[in-house]
């Protein structure tokens, strides 16, 4: 791989990987309660 | 290589590798289907799909997330070489777990004379504006088209055609497949009444490809910070012996490529780090019959002028490498493709 590649690799994944798991954590967060 | 279309190219490692993977698949979904049956048997067709839809879908989740690991693990530690040599069987078997796991989400619609349910659920434009409640069977079914575009162009030929460059950036879309995939797990079964051994395997396996990602990442930053040059520009490598025989030592200029120098008895040579095929790390291989062979896929190219052996075209661009004061010495500044640039020891001191 590329040293720019590597580079881009370096952010941009990170950067994805953050926004999901934050979706991730807001779904648990934001989850209905099942039903009494 | 590089010779042409040709179909899969059986060896008995491929094989081995192929029926592990397929074993360890039906392994899985047999066992998920025996514990889910006997802890809550279902009570109905419905029930039943259900638990093949959780079984076909948490297999192609764990799949996806064993090989999104090969990458990282094997510049850690070279020993799982040998699972990213057949990595893409891997990528298509996942894609075909997938699509059952889909199949089984439509039969569970079709069983209960329920299709247009699903439609209505995909095209309920407004559930589009919400977070809990947007239509997760979107991201699923995105996630599905990618693994499609990388299952169809798994081939060579696709990599010959599209050129290296184009099909590693698209193949880059297991990422994106990946991303979707934890989403629509979020937003789907973990959403559901019993999750929570959904959410622990969500969790872990996320946890697990960005942990391995993040560690190997800064592993790699240590030799992109490069070595000090000399006053004339060139790099020190070492002392001749200190590059294994048969094998290389990889070193950088701040700022520039990694280039890979091998020593082979005593023959020095110096060729870019970037294997022609698919830009794997050759000077993490070794030289086989007088060969340098890149450990990702066995490339092979001459140390003296970085050319593939006859009747391959590939070339590498090489480095003039010299010795001074007992130390090796490569000029990081790249020579033309296939020009010869190596020394055999005694013969080029400085």
């Amino acid at each position: 791989m590329r040293r720019a590649h590597r580079a881009f690799h370096r952010w941009i994944w990170p950067l994805l990987g953050a926004a999901v798991a934050i979706g991730v954590i807001l779904a648990l967060y934001l989850r209905e309660p099942p039903p009494v | 290589m590089s010779a042409g279309f040709q179909a899969v190219q059986w060896n008995r490692a491929k094989i081995i590798y192929d029926a592990v993977a397929v074993a360890g698949v039906i392994a899985y979904v047999a066992a998920f289907l025996a514990i889910a049956s006997w802890s809550n048997p279902p009570k109905n067709a419905s029930e039943a799909i259900n638990l093949r839809i959780q079984a076909f879908g948490t297999c192609a989740f764990i799949m996806l997330t064993v090989i999104l690991s090969i990458g990282p693990l094997t510049r850690l530690d070279r020993r799982f070489l040998p699972l990213l040599y057949n990595r893409r069987h891997l990528g298509v078997m996942t894609f075909g777990v997938a699509l059952v796991h889909a199949w089984f989400m439509i039969d569970w619609y079709l069983v209960q004379n329920a299709l247009p349910n699903l439609a209505n659920e995909l095209t309920d434009w407004p559930n589009y504006a919400r977070f809990i409640g947007f239509p997760f069977k979107v991201l699923g079914i995105g996630a599905l088209l990618a693994l499609f575009l990388m299952a169809a162009t798994s081939h060579d030929y696709w990599l010959a055609f599209l050129s290296p460059r184009i099909w590693k950036a698209m193949h880059m879309l297991v990422y994106v497949a990946y991303g979707l995939v934890a989403m629509h797990v979020a937003l789907g079964a973990v959403q559901d009444k019993n999750p929570l051994l959904v959410t622990i395997m969500l969790i872990a396996g996320f946890g697990t490809v960005t942990t391995l990602h993040i560690v190997a990442g800064q592993r790699e930053r240590v030799t992109d910070d490069g070595v000090n040059e000399g006053d004339d520009g060139w790099l020190p490598v070492g002392a001749p012996l200190s590059i294994p025989d048969k094998g290389a030592r990889i070193v950088a200029s701040r700022g520039g490529e990694r280039i890979a120098v091998f020593r082979d008895g005593d023959r020095i040579g110096a060729l870019t780090n970037l294997c022609a095929h698919q830009g794997g790390p050759i000077g993490e291989g070794c030289i086989v019959d007088g060969l340098v062979t890149c450990p990702w896929h066995g490339f092979q190219y001459r140390l003296e002028d970085g050319c593939a052996p006859p009747p391959f075209t590939e070339k590498l661009a090489t480095h003039r490498v010299r010795i001074n004061r007992g130390i090796v010495e490569v000029d990081p500044r790249a020579l033309p493709p296939g020009t010869p640039a190596g020394i055999r020891l005694g013969a080029a001191t400085g």
